[in-house]
């Protein structure tokens, strides 16, 4: 089969990309069109920019968990990963009182703290072995996570409906610039590092022997990519909340495009994870202004038939 | 004289609590071709990894020779090892031609794929091959790894399995000219015509080294009955 060159592909989603953000930064809910200064400004700037990146991170991150357990299943939003980074920022929320807002760091460490420790307990408990058992101990670790989360949140009003509009993917309208600058840089970090892991990440898919004898460092590839699809996630996180399908979706989709090798799937998948995320939010936010949908139930709205589709088409 | 490469020394391995090799003794020099023979569930496949450092010794050990002790061996397994496992896996469906980009050296896993007459499939992806197909296309990937095979050891278990007569012929002949380059290569078979090839054999039964020498040694219709319990005519 000819599969279309890479490069071509790329640039038409880099495009395709560029003219959702425009399209999101003239559609308000007062008004069509580029609306005043502050509201494109303060408003729907931030906003775009949180879902465009947070979007990118979530496509490379999924992709890059799946190369990693070898299961194409795999999505950080499945495997309790996203759980992880919203129960580490419970903690932390229920822990301390308003002085977390004026660190910009302290969030996002405590994020990634949480989805790191989720992180290491899926390796160590479901990390070999079939997909069914990496899938249901993710389940399990993540329904443990929500738990946990709703436990904190209950104690305290004021957390509450921060966190619970986080367990619900809601948290793209609060976004500020200040607010929002920490995560995207981490995101974009997190994003660059695991693109570097491609070539690896193929390798690894032939199984850790021949991956050894390929000259695959398996033991220092596996811990940059469960350390950086933390980051990944946990960044994501704080400027989303918790949200899944796109890390499923997007890297499905890039590999149907252009082949299963990393070095095109994952930044395919990064754009793919950008553009469905922001048009999902955009979606959510202008089709009913009186009663917006998080961008979490617009994605699983979008995505799930697509995902249904491909599911269907690979097992012809 | 031949430089030895692999030497078991009263190597034993476990795994959970049954012992799968007990007190291997076997050396591999270059220019050797070793088979490792036995009935299923023998040990042969834990022999093969055992040999690149990959199964922990309880008792005994495994000496690479190229490598001194100090270096980590599954550091140095792309330098000095070409690996072939049984049943070749790929989590994602490459084409031919993706899986030859993870090579070292792709030009070499194109003549490959060209000796095993494989290159008019090389669009086609790994899930629209036959088996047989497939593992050659793992093969061409395993001979690859090096341009000159003097000094490496090449580990491959059951090569032959699911080929048709003259891909097996094709890879016994490969496998001879690893050896001829002077590669030290350690493979376990249950193909006759390939294990009459090796210069040495080792039987292997429930993990133990039962038998050790030239195939016209190890293959005697008193062996074979002992080891498989079938009486055999030859």
């Amino acid at each position: 089969m000819k599969r279309i060159h890479p490069w071509l592909a790329i640039s038409f989603l880099c495009l395709g990309l560029s003219l959702c953000a425009l399209g999101a930064l003239a559609l308000g809910s007062s008004a069509t069109g580029w609306g005043n200064e502050n509201e494109l400004l303060f408003l729907r700037l931030p906003r775009v920019l949180a879902a465009v990146i947070a979007g990118i991170a979530l496509g490379i991150g999924g992709a890059s968990q799946q190369g990693l357990f070898r299961n194409p299943l795999a999505d950080p939003g499945l495997t309790g990963v996203f759980g992880g980074a919203l129960l580490g920022i419970a903690v932390l929320l229920s822990s301390t009182d308003t002085i977390v807002w004026e660190n910009p760091w302290l969030i996002p460490s405590a994020a990634f703290t949480g989805a790191l420790l989720l992180s290491l307990l899926l390796v160590i408990l479901g990390g070999k072995g079939s997909t069914a058992r990496l899938l249901l101990t993710g389940l399990g670790l993540n329904a443990f996570a929500a738990a946990g989360t709703l436990i904190l949140a209950a104690r305290n009003s004021q957390t509450r409906d921060v966190l619970v509009s986080g367990m619900a993917g809601d948290w793209l309208g609060t976004a500020t610039l200040p607010l929002i600058a920490v995560p995207v840089i981490l995101c974009l970090t997190a994003s660059v590092f695991l693109c570097l892991q491609s070539r690896n990440l193929d390798r690894l898919s032939l199984g850790e022997d021949v991956a050894l004898t390929l000259g695959c460092p398996v033991q220092q590839v596996r811990r940059h990519s469960i350390l950086f699809t933390a980051l990944a996630a946990a960044a994501a996180t704080c400027l989303v909340g918790q949200i899944a399908f796109i890390g499923l979706l997007a890297p499905h989709l890039a590999r149907a495009i252009l082949g299963p090798r990393h070095a095109t799937a994952l930044p395919l998948a990064g754009l793919l994870g950008g553009i469905l995320l922001l048009t999902a939010d955009t979606l959510g936010r202008t089709l009913w202004p009186q009663t917006p949908l998080s961008a979490a139930a617009m994605t699983a709205l979008l995505g799930a038939p697509v995902f249904v589709w491909i599911a269907s088409r690979q097992h012809e | 004289m031949s430089k030895i490469l692999l030497q078991f020394k009263n190597f034993s391995a476990v795994l959970g609590r049954k012992t799968i090799l007990e007190r291997i003794q076997t050396t591999v020099s270059s220019g050797e071709i070793i088979g490792v023979v036995g009935a299923n569930g023998a040990g042969k496949t834990s022999l093969l990894r055992s040999s690149m450092g990959l199964i922990p010794a309880i008792q005994g050990e495994v000496l690479v020779t190229q490598i001194p002790s100090s270096i980590s061996l599954t550091q140095n397994l792309a330098n000095h090892f070409a690996y072939a496992p049984q049943n070749p896996h790929s989590t994602w469906d490459f084409t031919i031609e993706e899986l030859g980009q993870l090579s070292p050296q792709i030009d070499l896993f194109e003549e490959w794929t060209r000796r095993f007459a494989l290159s008019e499939k090389k669009s086609y992806r790994l899930s629209a091959l036959s088996g047989g197909e497939r593992k050659i296309a793992h093969l061409c990937l395993t001979f690859s790894l090096h341009r000159n095979f003097l000094d490496k050891c090449v580990i491959l278990d059951e090569p032959t399995a699911a080929l048709d007569f003259c891909r097996a012929e094709l890879v016994t002949r490969a496998i001879k000219e690893m050896a001829d380059q002077g590669a030290g290569v350690l493979v376990a078979t249950h193909d006759l015509s390939l294990a009459y090839q090796c210069h040495e054999l080792t039987l292997l039964k429930a993990g133990q080294n039962v038998a050790h020498g030239k195939p016209r040694e190890v293959l005697t219709p008193t062996i074979i009955q002992e080891t498989w319990g079938v009486p055999v005519k030859l």
